[in-house]
C-alpha cells in the first residue's frame, strides 16, 4: 500500500458546517418528526425534545468534534486510531471499531432508502403514477419490494437500478476528496435543500383552512403526555437520530478541521441548522398538508401510520390529487433525495477515512474497496426488505449501535480524557464559552441518560419482540379483470370474538410457517359484493394445509382481513371477482443472513484493526 | 389553531430561528478573519 498522505483540509469554515449539517439533516427530519410529535403529545413533546438536546445532543455533539479535532492532530480521522491515542490501553482501538463498521452498515440500508426518494423525484416528473386509479400504497410496497403482487413493478429491477446509481454518484463524491466531493456537494445541496423547503411550506400555508387544523394537531399539548416514559424515549431517540450522533461521523468530520478551529461554534451551528429544518419546516410540510387534503378526522391515522407512509404514499396521493405531480411531486422528492444524500455522504466518510488513514489505502483504493462493499452489502437489504431485513439493521446500527457507541465516547472523554484536559480541548480557539453547567452534563448527565436510554431500548427489544424473528404475513389483491381498485383491508378489532378467532387463526399460520421453514402462501377467489361480506368462491393453499388449519378457519381468515372494496373505476355497484393472496413469511433465516452481515462487518474492521496494530508494533520494533 | 398549540409553535419556531441566525451571524462575521 502507498505511504500516508497529507491530510485533506476543509476548504471553508461554511463548507465544513453545511457538511456537518448535511449529515444530520435527513428524511428523519421531514418524515419522522412530525410523526414523533404528532403521536407524543404534540407541542409537550418539544419539552423531552428541547431537554434531550440539552443534555445529551450538544454534549454529545461537542464531545464528537472534541474527540475528532484531537484525532486530527495525529492523523486519525477515525475512532479505532482516536481512541488508541486518548485511552492508551489495547482495548480502545477494538471499542473505536464500532466508529467505523456501524457507518458502514448504516449506509447499506441508507443508501436503499436515498433510491426510493431519487426513484420517486423520477417517477414524479415522468408522471408514472399521475393516474389516479393507482394504488400508490401498492405502488410503493411493489417498487421496494414487499409486496406479493405486481401490478406495477415486476421484481426489484428499477429498485435496483436506482439503487446503483446511488451507490455509484455517493462513491464517486467521496473518491473526490472531503473538500471537493463532500464540502462542494453539500455547498450545493443544503442551499437548494433549503429552497424547496421554503417552496413547500408557502405552498403548504397558502392552501389555509385545514392547514391550521394540522398545525394544530401537531403542536396543541397534551401535557399528560409527559408522565409517559414512551414520550420521553421517543424524544431521546429523536435527538439521537437528527443529530448524527454516535455514527463517528462527526469525528470523522472534526479530524479536517483547523487545530485552533472554533468547534463550540461549528457544533451548535450545524446543530441550529437541523434544527431549524427539523422543528420549522418537519412541522409545516407533510403533515399540515395531508390535514389538507384528507381532512382533519384522518390526521390521526396518517401520523400513526409511519415514516414511509406518509412520505411515499400520503404526499404523492396530495400532490396527485392536487394535480402538481409533475413540480411539487419533484421538489418534495429531490428535497428528500437531497436531505438522504448528504447523510449518506457524511455518514461514509469514516470509511474512506479508515481505509486511508490506518490501512494506508490511496483515495482510489479506498473507493474501490468502499464501493465493492457498498455494492455487495446492499443487495441483501433489497432482497431480503420483505422479511424485514432493513428494520433489523436499522435496529443494530440505527437504534443500539449508536446508544453503545454514544456511551463509549462520553465515558471516554469525560473520565478518561478528563473533564479538565477534555474542557480545554472543547474550547482551543472558540470564541464563545460553553456555559459551565454543560461540565457537569457530559460529566455525570449524559453518560448516565445515555445508559438509561440503552437499558429501555434493550428491555424493549428483549420483551417488547423487537428482536423477534417470527413470521409476518402480507397481503394482496388482484382483479382478474384486470381493473385496479382500492382494497381497504380491515382487520377485526382484537379485543372482539372476531379478533380473538383471527389472532388464534394468525397463530396457526405463523406456525406452519416456522414448521415449513418456508413461506405459506394462500389464494382466495372472493365475489366482492358492495356493501356485503365477500363469498368464499375458492381456497387454494397446500392440501396439508387445509386439513391443519381446517376449511373453516382458513375461509373465516379470509373475511376477517378480507376486503372491503372501495372503489373501482365507477362500477362499484356490480359484484365482481378478486384474488386475494395472503403470504405468511417465513423471516428466520432473512434476520439471521442480515445478523450475519452485520457481525461479519464488525469482524472484518476488527481483523484490520488487529493486523494494522500489529504491523505497526513490528516495524516500531525493527 | 387553539391558543395553547399557537403559543407553543411560535416559542419553538422563534427560538430555534434565533438560536440558527445568532450562529450563522457569529460564523459569518469571523468568517475568513480565523477560519481554515
Amino acid at each position: 500500500m502507498a505511504q500516508a498522505p497529507k491530510r485533506e483540509e476543509w476548504g471553508s469554515r461554511i463548507g465544513m458546517i453545511l457538511a456537518a449539517a448535511g449529515s444530520a439533516i435527513g428524511i428523519g427530519n421531514l418524515l419522522r418528526f412530525p410523526g414523533q410529535a404528532a403521536n407524543n403529545g404534540g407541542g409537550a413533546f418539544m419539552i423531552p425534545y428541547i431537554l434531550s438536546l440539552l443534555l445529551f445532543g450538544l454534549p454529545l455533539m461537542w464531545i464528537a468534534w472534541t474527540i475528532g479535532r484531537m484525532g486530527g492532530r495525529w492523523g486519525h480521522g477515525t475512532t479505532p486510531g482516536m481512541f488508541d491515542k486518548i485511552v492508551g490501553r489495547p482495548w480502545a482501538k477494538y471499542a473505536g471499531v464500532i466508529g467505523v463498521a456501524l457507518p458502514l452498515i448504516f449506509i447499506l440500508y441508507y443508501t436503499y432508502i436515498e433510491a426510493w426518494c431519487l426513484a420517486y423525484s423520477f417517477f414524479s416528473l415522468t408522471g408514472k403514477y399521475a393516474d389516479p386509479s393507482i394504488d400508490l400504497n401498492v405502488f410503493f410496497h411493489e417498487f421496494v419490494g414487499d409486496a406479493v403482487t405486481a401490478h406495477y413493478f415486476q421484481g426489484h429491477t428499477v429498485a435496483f437500478a436506482f439503487l446503483a446509481i446511488c451507490v455509484v454518484v455517493n462513491v464517486w463524491v467521496l473518491y473526490r476528496g472531503v473538500s471537493r466531493g463532500i464540502e462542494l456537494v453539500s455547498k450545493i445541496a443544503i442551499p437548494t435543500l433549503l429552497l424547496f423547503c421554503i417552496a413547500l411550506g408557502v405552498w403548504v400555508l397558502s392552501l389555509g383552512g385545514d392547514v391550521f387544523r394540522g398545525l394544530d394537531f401537531l403542536w396543541r399539548p397534551d401535557l399528560s403526555r409527559l408522565f409517559d416514559q414512551a414520550t420521553w424515549l421517543a424524544a431521546a431517540g429523536q435527538i439521537f437520530f437528527t443529530l448524527s450522533l454516535g455514527y463517528g461521523c462527526l469525528e470523522c468530520f472534526a479530524s479536517y478541521a483547523k487545530e485552533d478551529e472554533d468547534i463550540v461554534m461549528t457544533g451548535l451551528t450545524a446543530s441550529s441548522l437541523n434544527e431549524f429544518v427539523e422543528v420549522i419546516f418537519g412541522s409545516l410540510i407533510a403533515i399540515p398538508a395531508a390535514a389538507f387534503y384528507f381532512g382533519p378526522e384522518r390526521i390521526t391515522e396518517i401520523a400513526a401510520s409511519g415514516t414511509f407512509s406518509i412520505g411515499m404514499v400520503s404526499m404523492p396521493e396530495i400532490f396527485r390529487g392536487m394535480g402538481t405531480v409533475t413540480i411539487l411531486g419533484s421538489i418534495w422528492f429531490l428535497l428528500l433525495f437531497f436531505a438522504a444524500f448528504t447523510s449518506s455522504v457524511g455518514v461514509a466518510q469514516p470509511v474512506m477515512a479508515f481505509l486511508q488513514d490506518e490501512a494506508r489505502y490511496s483515495r482510489g483504493q479506498a473507493a474501490l474497496f468502499l464501493l465493492g462493499a457498498w455494492t455487495v452489502g446492499s443487495i441483501p437489504v433489497v432482497i431480503l426488505y420483505k422479511y424485514g431485513g432493513l428494520d433489523e439493521m436499522d435496529f443494530w446500527a440505527g437504534t443500539l449501535g449508536l446508544v453503545v457507541f454514544a456511551m463509549i465516547e462520553a465515558f471516554i472523554f469525560a473520565w478518561i480524557l478528563g473533564m479538565p484536559r477534555a474542557w480545554e480541548e472543547l474550547h482551543r480557539g472558540a470564541h464563545l464559552r460553553v456555559p459551565i453547567v454543560f461540565r457537569f452534563i457530559m460529566k455525570w448527565i449524559t453518560p448516565v441518560a445515555l445508559a438509561a436510554i440503552f437499558a429501555a431500548w434493550l428491555y424493549g427489544a428483549v420483551f417488547g419482540g423487537t428482536l423477534s424473528a417470527g413470521p409476518r404475513t402480507e397481503i394482496g389483491f388482484i382483479r382478474p379483470d384486470g381493473l385496479r381498485g382500492h382494497f381497504l383491508s380491515r382487520p377485526a378489532n382484537a379485543d372482539t370474538p372476531e379478533g380473538v378467532m383471527l389472532r388464534e387463526i394468525q397463530e396457526k399460520l405463523d406456525a406452519a410457517a416456522e414448521a415449513r421453514r418456508e413461506n405459506v402462501r394462500i389464494l382466495y377467489d372472493l365475489v366482492i359484493y358492495p356493501q356485503s361480506t365477500p363469498h368464499v368462491e375458492r381456497i387454494g393453499a397446500e392440501p396439508a394445509l387445509i386439513e391443519e388449519l381446517g376449511r373453516d378457519a382458513l375461509r373465516n381468515y379470509a373475511l376477517l382481513v378480507g376486503p372491503a372494496y372501495d372503489r373501482a373505476d365507477g362500477e362499484n355497484l356490480r359484484p365482481h371477482e378478486v384474488r386475494m393472496i395472503c403470504e405468511t413469511r417465513y423471516r428466520r433465516t432473512a434476520i439471521w443472513i442480515v445478523r450475519a452481515v452485520i457481525l461479519a462487518t464488525n469482524a472484518v474492521f476488527l481483523f484490520m484493526v488487529w493486523s494494522i496494530w500489529r504491523r505497526r508494533a513490528q516495524e516500531a520494533q525493527a | 389553531m387553539s391558543p395553547s398549540a399557537l403559543v407553543f409553535m411560535v416559542t419553538v419556531w422563534s427560538a430555534v430561528v434565533a438560536l440558527a441566525v445568532f450562529c450563522f451571524v457569529q460564523v459569518l462575521r469571523r468568517n475568513g478573519k480565523d477560519g481554515p
